[in-house]
């Protein structure tokens, strides 16, 4: 098969998706990944083939000036602890107007929906594999007859959300619907002759990665695969200081890779964090960016510039983050408690599945985040090995998801099933000036 | 002089990046109106109480500055003045009102939303001035009463063909207006000359300056010869082609509609969008629907002026032509009329009756005496005025009650929370026919909709006072259903009524 994989360019929504792209490659299929050319580099790190398209998205500058109404709207703690029945029609209007305007419209610029369809239709893809905010793979798909499914970082909030929305929408005279990804989608695909369907929000099926206690039913065809870590586009090498058992409970506190690059963050104050922790009896290895300004830290914090997870983590009795998708699952997999400071988006969801499941603590913002209170939680983490025993009981569920490997022949299956005529126009018929 | 120096270059313009341009506004709006801004949280259009907003606006001073970058009046003294300042008006300075293709990021431009040039809702007031010239003699205050007996016949035969149930909006009100303007501009009188395949010149009407408006443009083999350009006009020639467009001399029959006053019924909810789209953006399709909708009033208006023109009939239209003041302006007053003045008198009448069920002493009363229902229609204006916001910039700066605006600013005006803010009013915030004759502020400004204002009245009280003769025991049977995205009009577009 031809497999088009698409993130949008970021590095944390792309780097999900390569263990799976490397499966279909060893698998014998071709394999192409395509973005804006900002996340060129990465891809090519990665070791896959980059397909770059359009102009690089704006939507660091974007979300500079919209990001507090966006986080204030979503800070809905029905919409970050999962409970969309209690949602209403006016949070759903609001809160999907506002992420594909200043979002999914953002990322899936048109330059790069474009070029993404024209590769498409040069190319032929058979399946096209989309992070589940990325579209434009969706569009592309759908104009060209290829099979296409999401591949999930996370519990799908955003379907949940949405189906909730259609649900409400759906007794409206049509006159009344105002569904803004619909309609952005619809002038999308118009451009390139197509028409609107519903699987291009949802994708033909489901590629998800969490495990099944994280995991919503909503309905729709799913493939449960097991999240393998992928260390992104950063070298990963095992530091001299990690080859060895630490002599006492080891403890990870990390701002994940997104800390790293943009300048969303759940770590404030890190250094009076790190002295607090440091008060236990306990070894720390802090990934924070270099260069920041740091303080003399306590002889028993090692602050890496960077270490890959999946080397550090499973020597870890515990691991204190900002609640992001890689980091969560990757101490998931490896059965390592979790203390998560979330506040935003799937973070909190996520983290608040950890109590219920428990394997770890959520600590909400204010008061609770004060370093005692985080170096108390942390204490408690490590002294309750019940812990311990339900983050196992989440890395069995992990470890019994099939690997990218063991799900590459369904997604040849489904994608014969799926794949159709193309519906969209070829190019130079179709008029998108009027 | 040409009033409009030239229409915006749509052609450069795809649908998507029409629609992003809405989208992006719509989500400022969304955004800011999630940090709390009362004003974006209007021109959300739905999902808040109004009242409140407004209210919430006049707390905050008599010049609130929204996150939008527009000063906005809640105040009944700051909105008063700025309706009559003549340093505002509805360009900017040099006349743009076309941002379509700036970076929004940038400029923050939310005003101008929806291009609305074709439907000459963006003129500079002195052209609503030169043009009620030929309006004031025939549809203005003291001369529009002139037609109250023809529209009172046309609203009264729409009304005897209700059922025992039936729709406000679809049954009783749209079809109301379009009878009556129907009458009164004269779409149902005599056949014009042009009956057939037609060679005369078109005018542009834009530009209309006086007797001279008319310009000949060489030979016209198409129906289309008031577009603008581009393909927007399409699907209004397609249907001409089709044979549809030849609608004058059709006259009703006795009872039924006839193909004039069914086309304008079928035009002028399109059309009607046309007053929130300055402010609010709507949904691309309703854009690209309006567009078509205004290509084609063009159309029926350029025909209808060409038709009275070769042969006067006893309507508003040969009245108008008759001042001599030239066909573009009389082109481009019955336009104003069709956009604005029939959105106007349908959301005044819908209003109208829907607060006068909901206060039964008040529908009884005017059951009880029908003249009542001009009080109606003036205490629906104050009360729950059609045109709610009014759109502006300063053209210089200005200072009012020792704030700043600046030159270029945008300056919008709340017009129903400034009613009710109005020295010499008792509960102000109360629906009462007892207010009759208090102070407003709607429809003023020297915009389309004080041009248009005094006929929009006299067909709205015509509606209610149809509905007051005939159907004492009117009751809702349903909720009322208002037009999404309609932070201006608040349009009423269902309300399942059982008489």
């Amino acid at each position: 098969m031809r497999v088009l994989v698409t993130s949008f360019a970021m590095d944390a929504h792309f780097n999900g998706m390569v263990p799976l792209a490397w499966a279909l490659r060893t698998a014998g299929h071709e394999v192409r990944v395509a973005s804006q050319p900002a996340l060129t580099p990465s891809i090519a790190r990665a070791g896959l083939t980059a397909v770059p398209v359009g102009d690089d998205h704006q939507v660091e500058r974007v979300m500079a000036a919209a990001a507090p109404g966006v986080f204030a709207l979503h800070q809905n703690p029905d919409y970050l602890e999962g409970r969309p029945e209690l949602l209403d029609l006016d949070f759903l209007e609001s809160s999907t107007t506002m992420l594909t305007a200043m979002f999914y419209a953002q990322i899936n610029n048109d330059t790069m929906v474009d070029e993404m369809v024209a590769f498409s239709r040069w190319w032929r893809p058979d399946l096209v594999i989309w992070e589940p905010f990325t579209f434009a793979g969706a569009v592309a798909a759908h104009v060209t007859g290829a099979a296409h499914a999401r591949l999930l970082w996370g519990p799908d909030l955003f379907l949940q959300v949405y189906q909730r929305f259609q649900r409400l929408l759906a007794p409206l005279p049509a006159e009344l619907r105002d569904d803004a990804v619909r309609d952005w989608l619809t002038w999308t695909l118009g451009r390139h002759g197509a028409e609107f369907s519903p699987e291009v929000v949802t994708g033909h099926w489901t590629i998800d990665q969490m495990p099944a206690s994280v995991r919503f039913e909503l309905d729709q065809p799913l493939v449960p695969m097991r999240y393998i870590p992928y260390n992104g586009p950063l070298p990963a090498v095992v530091p001299l200081w990690s080859r060895t058992d630490p002599d006492r409970p080891r403890v990870c506190v990390t701002g994940g890779m997104t800390e790293r690059t943009t300048g969303f963050s759940g770590l404030d104050a890190v250094a009076e964090l790190l002295e607090a922790i440091a008060e236990l009896d306990v070894e720390v290895i802090a990934t924070v960016k270099t260069g920041e300004r740091m303080r003399p830290l306590p002889g028993n914090v090692r602050v890496v510039d960077s270490v890959p997870l999946h080397v550090v983590l499973p020597s870890c009795d515990a691991v204190v983050h900002h609640g992001g998708a890689g980091t969560w699952a990757s101490a998931a997999l490896y059965g390592v408690p979790q203390l998560a400071l979330a506040w935003q988006w799937d973070d909190v969801f996520r983290a608040l599945r950890l109590e219920k499941l428990g394997a770890g603590r959520y600590l909400p913002p204010g008061p609770a985040r004060q370093a005692s209170a985080v170096r108390d939680g942390l204490a408690h983490l490590l002294e309750d090995s019940s812990f311990r025993a339900g983050a196992a009981k989440i890395r069995e569920e992990m470890l019994d998801c099939p690997t990218p490997n063991e799900v590459v022949p369904a997604l040849e299956d489904l994608t014969a099933a799926h794949r159709g005529a193309p519906s969209g126009i070829p190019a130079g018929t179709a008029s998108a000036r009027r | 002089m040409p009033t409009t120096p030239q229409t915006l270059p749509p052609t450069s313009v795809t649908p998507s990046e029409l629609g992003r341009h809405l989208l992006t506004i719509r989500g400022f709006h969304f955004v800011l109106g999630a940090l709390g801004d009362p004003y974006a949280r209007l021109l959300r259009g739905e999902g808040d109480d109004s009242a409140a907003l407004g209210d919430e606006i006049r707390r905050a001073g008599p010049l609130f500055r929204s996150h939008l970058g527009t000063c906005v009046t809640a105040s009944g003294e700051a909105a008063a003045a700025l309706l009559r300042d003549p340093r505002l008006d509805t360009r900017h300075p040099g006349g743009d009102r076309a941002h379509l293709g700036e970076n929004l990021w940038e400029t923050w431009r939310t005003c101008h939303v929806t291009p609305m040039d074709d439907a000459l809702l963006t003129l500079p007031l002195a052209d609503y001035r030169r043009l009620d010239r030929v309006n004031r003699p025939v549809l203005g205050p003291v001369t529009a009463g002139a037609w109250r007996d023809d529209v009172r016949r046309a609203a009264g035969r729409v009304a005897d063909r209700a059922g025992e149930t039936f729709d406000l909006v679809a049954d009783l009100v749209r079809p109301a207006v379009a009878a009556s303007l129907s009458r009164v501009l004269g779409l149902s009188g005599p056949a014009g000359p042009h009956a057939g395949p037609r060679v005369s010149g078109p005018f542009d009407f834009d530009a209309g300056s006086g007797a001279n408006g008319l310009r000949r443009q060489g030979p016209r083999t198409e129906t289309s010869d008031l577009r603008t350009e581009g393909p927007r006009t399409q699907a209004s020639d397609l249907r001409r082609e089709e044979g549809e467009g030849v609608l004058l001399g059709e006259g009703p029959g006795a009872g039924d509609p006839g193909p004039a006053e069914r086309e304008l019924a079928e035009l002028l909810p399109r059309l009607g969008v046309a007053l929130d789209a300055v402010l609010c953006p709507p949904r691309l399709p309703v854009v690209r629907d309006l567009e078509e909708a205004v290509a084609r009033a063009r159309v029926l208006v350029h025909d209808l002026v060409t038709a009275r023109a070769a042969e006067p009939g006893d309507d508003a239209v040969s009245a108008m032509l008759a001042t001599g003041l030239g066909e573009a302006d009389v082109a481009a007053v019955c336009l104003l009329h069709l956009v604005a003045g029939a959105e106007i008198a349908a959301a005044t009448a819908a209003d109208a009756i829907v607060a006068l069920l909901d206060h039964p002493g008040q529908w009884a009363a005017v059951c009880r005496s029908p003249e009542l229902a001009a009080d109606a229609v003036e205490e629906t204006l104050r009360w729950s005025p059609p045109v709610r916001l009014v759109s502006r910039t300063a053209q210089e700066p200005l200072a009012m009650h020792g704030q700043d605006i600046d030159a270029d600013a945008h300056v919008v005006i709340v017009v129903d929370a400034a009613n009710r803010d109005l020295a010499g009013v008792a509960d102000p915030d109360r629906f009462d026919l007892a207010h009759a004759g208090a102070p407003s502020l709607s429809l003023t400004g020297g915009g389309p909709e004080e041009l248009v204002a005094p006929l929009a009245r006299v067909v709205a009280t015509e509606i209610v006072r149809a509905a007051a003769d005939r159907w004492p025991g009117l009751r809702a049977d349903g909720a009322v259903v208002r037009r999404m995205r309609s932070p201006v009009v608040r349009a009423v577009v269902r309300l399942p009524l059982c008489r």
